[in-house]
């Protein structure tokens, strides 16, 4: 019997025989990873992004989609979402021809709709490193940006061979499709100097016409462009003079609109330097731009850390806070300034309660500052203003939940995430015997999600009671949070593709759902070559 | 002895070149061999890189009648069992390892010619169900508590149709042996078996006591259709 069986193999070996390798079809298949979160999911890609998809996740399901394929000839070199946030609604693909004498590819951006699918794709002339979407989402700027530039970089870097612009800039309208002036090319006038970062600043009357600046920062200069007209008029600011050999870039800009009698300006920080700027925007009929700038400075003699503007009944009012501790505050108008030290040095400023009260702090102090912005123009001591509430354990990082609440991760006690209240001053330590690292704390209304590689803590900021921890039954290698299905993700890594879903408004794991699978779904109807 | 070695040559010269034709039915015990060649490469899956499904199986025959003198018809009642193994190592050092069973269970007509007496021609045709076994178990992550085993199983149509030849130890000469009652022969051919496509869409199950369940997506289509080899051994009841 045996050796019948033995020899009608031989024979059908020869007939039958196909995969005669060690490696199967199935075997060693290319493997998705998890990449950028967007509101409705997670895209997907192989090492080589030759292939995208991406996870539909809804309340009850994890489905693997396909979402864009890279055409033959062509390879990709950036890929991003169109907010940085986790809730992106398109994913922008950049490719170039993958064969370097292949005269007919070029160098393309798709934006594709996820959900929908729809692909837009516009022409470009050059290999861009960096890009920057504008703030009402109307505009993507693709430039060269520098080796430490602040703004978004993509992940292949390029080597120009032969010669280039290094201040090209293109300008995509995004929802317009591809056209000659679209997308718009111009050289951002620099002086060669590259880019370091862009700001989108917010639309500032001038003369009676509204203009969209966009302002490009170059070391010790900065250039201003129009982006409300069509043939993108420049000025180029100067910051320094030539002999200085400081380098000078903005880190930040604000514009303030024209207030009781001053004119438009816009206020800047530069790191390197003591002065802040005040680049005033003086009307004229004369220039392209619609008008032409005057600079002040504003010197308090100590390296300003960050800044901000605000309105103190008529009068403008450029409070400012330094890491060689203390708050300066000028009145823009008379530029007279007053000092106030602090023990601690500072780093952030941020604006609370629709510009009634000003929240201060920096990392490794032991205190928050609250300074109220009524009656600052005229008080006699800046002390009056301030109040601070102490953290006993320092700041090592901190987390601004909203108007009335700080999350802060202390400097001494890593076992602990202290919730301060501050409208009351409370401070309310929240123990843990395995602390969590701040990129790895969620919030979704008032519930605070830690999780862990076993574990998913939660705990209600509302009510203030512990809750048990919700173990997964086996580690979760990414962690996701969906406002818009509701749901918290972990997902696991197995050859099958398994997730544990929760839902947001009932964390418990007797309302967990485990689905597999969807990285093999169909596998069997892949046929081999 | 002279009478009888007399009417044993009388016997054989009068033998016609076809065999005898019985007068009753006779019951026949089939024991086979007929490993299966997959057409669909989604066999893969679950064998180790192979299309071949091995297979064994057992038939019953009972010949009925004898047409024309020459051909005899047989109804048969088979069962074929075909079993492969797969890893498919779906990454590097993660994957399943899968088992595919099928049970087959027909009714046919077998058609059968005898040339000489040892040395004859069949042709075989049966239809009836297959009972399709997939199963997959998935290995790599550790520690898990989750579900790791898919189960599906699939009852679906299967035909099979088989031409081969037939040997058998000459009746004549089990005769002179005073053998009446038994003969034992065997069998070689080549066919082809069509199973109906099934969806793998399976079920989870394992984990412990504590364990969600999970739920799972559908794999796929596989066809178990497929070119067979037959090797038999036959037993026959006069």
């Amino acid at each position: 019997m045996k050796r019948l069986q033995f020899s009608a193999i031989c024979i059908v070996a020869v007939l039958g025989c196909t995969a005669c390798s060690t490696e199967g079809i199935y075997d060693n298949r290319p493997i998705l990873q998890p990449t950028i979160q967007v509101k409705n999911g997670i895209i997907l890609t192989t090492q080589a992004t030759d292939s995208i998809e991406w996870l539909k996740i809804t309340t009850t399901n994890v489905r693997r989609k396909p979402l864009f394929s890279v055409a033959d000839g062509q390879a990709v070199f950036a890929m991003f979402a169109d907010d940085t946030t986790g809730n992106g609604t398109h994913l922008f693909v950049a490719t170039r021809p993958l064969e370097q004498r292949d005269a007919h590819s070029g160098f393309m951006l798709h934006r594709i709709h996820i959900n929908s699918g729809d692909i837009t794709t516009w022409q470009l002339g050059f290999h861009f490193n960096s890009y920057a979407f504008s703030a009402d989402g109307e505009y993507l700027i693709l430039y060269y940006g520098d080796a430490d530039n602040a703004g978004e970089a993509i992940a292949e870097s390029v080597v120009e061979a032969g010669l280039y612009n290094p201040n090209q800039i293109a300008v995509v309208r995004i929802d317009h499709p591809s056209s000659e002036d679209n997308p718009a090319n111009f050289t951002a006038n620099l002086n060669g100097e590259s880019i370091n970062r862009i700001f989108f600043l917010d639309p500032i009357e001038v003369g009676g016409e509204e203009k969209k600046l966009v302002a490009f920062v170059a070391n010790g200069m900065v250039q201003l462009v129009d982006f409300a007209t069509d043939d993108f008029p420049q000025v180029t600011v100067t910051l320094k003079t030539k002999d200085d050999t400081r380098a000078i870039y903005l880190s930040k800009m604000m514009s303030v609109p024209a207030y009781a009698g001053f004119g438009p300006r816009l206020f800047s920080l530069a790191n390197n330097t003591t002065e802040i700027f005040d680049i005033e925007l003086v009307p004229n009929d004369d220039d392209d731009m619609g008008f032409h700038t005057s600079i002040n400075l504003f010197d308090s003699g100590v390296y300003p850390s960050d800044f901000q503007v605000v309105q103190d009944g008529d009068h403008l009012m450029l409070v400012t806070i330094s890491y060689q501790n203390g708050i300066s505050v000028y009145n823009v108008d008379t530029e007279a300034g007053s000092q106030l030290g602090t023990r601690d040095s500072l780093s952030h400023i941020r604006v609370l309660d629709d510009g009634e009260r000003l929240l201060m702090y920096g990392n490794q102090t032991n205190r928050l500052y609250l300074f109220a912005i009524n009656g600052l123009s005229d008080t006699n001591d800046l002390k009056n203003n301030l109040t601070t509430i102490s953290i006993p354990d320092g700041i090592a990082n901190l987390r601004i939940l909203d108007d009335d609440r700080v999350l802060i991760i202390p400097k001494n006690k890593t076992s602990t995430l202290v919730l301060v209240d501050l409208n009351s001053g409370t401070v309310t330590p929240l123990n843990t015997n395995r602390p969590p690292s701040l990129d790895q704390i969620f919030i979704w209304e008032s519930i605070l999600l830690t999780p862990r590689v076993d574990m998913l803590s939660h705990f209600d900021m509302a009510s203030g009671s512990t809750r048990p921890d919700i173990y997964f039954d086996a580690p979760v290698s990414q962690f996701y949070v969906f406002e818009k299905a509701g749901v918290a993700i972990g997902l696991h890594d197995t050859c099958s593709g398994t997730a544990t879903i929760l839902p947001l408004d009932k964390l418990s794991r007797a309302n967990a759902i485990v689905k597999d699978g969807f990285y093999i779904d169909g596998i069997l109807d892949e046929k081999g070559e | 002895m002279k009478t009888y070695l007399l009417l044993i040559a009388t016997a054989i010269a009068l033998q016609p070149i076809n065999a005898q034709s019985s007068t009753h039915p006779s019951l026949e015990l089939g024991l086979n061999v007929t490993p299966t060649v997959v057409l669909d490469d989604s066999i893969e899956f679950f064998s180790s890189n192979t299309r071949i499904q091995p297979a064994v199986g057992g038939s019953l025959r009972l010949h009925v009648a004898t047409v024309g003198d020459v051909l005899e018809m047989l109804p048969v009642l088979s069962y074929r069992f075909a079993i492969t193994d797969g890893t498919p190592l779906l990454t590097d050092n993660t994957g399943m390892e899968s088992t595919l069973k099928t049970h087959d269970i027909h009714l046919g007509l077998r058609l059968r010619g005898w040339l000489y007496n040892w040395f004859g021609a069949f042709a075989e045709a049966s239809g009836g169900l297959a009972i399709i076994d997939m199963n997959a178990s998935r290995f790599g992550l550790n520690p898990t508590n989750l579900q790791t085993d898919y189960h599906d199983r699939k009852t679906v149509y299967s035909m099979a149709a088989t031409l081969g030849t037939a040997f058998r130890i000459s009746p004549a000469h089990l005769k002179r042996r005073g053998i009446h009652r038994f003969n034992l022969g065997g069998e070689i051919g080549a066919g082809f078996i069509k199973r109906k496509e099934v969806h793998f869409a399976p079920d989870l199950s394992g984990g412990d006591d504590n364990t969600i369940p999970a739920s799972t997506t559908d794999f796929g289509d596989i066809d178990l259709t497929g070119i067979t080899v037959h090797l038999g051994l036959n037993l026959h009841f006069f």
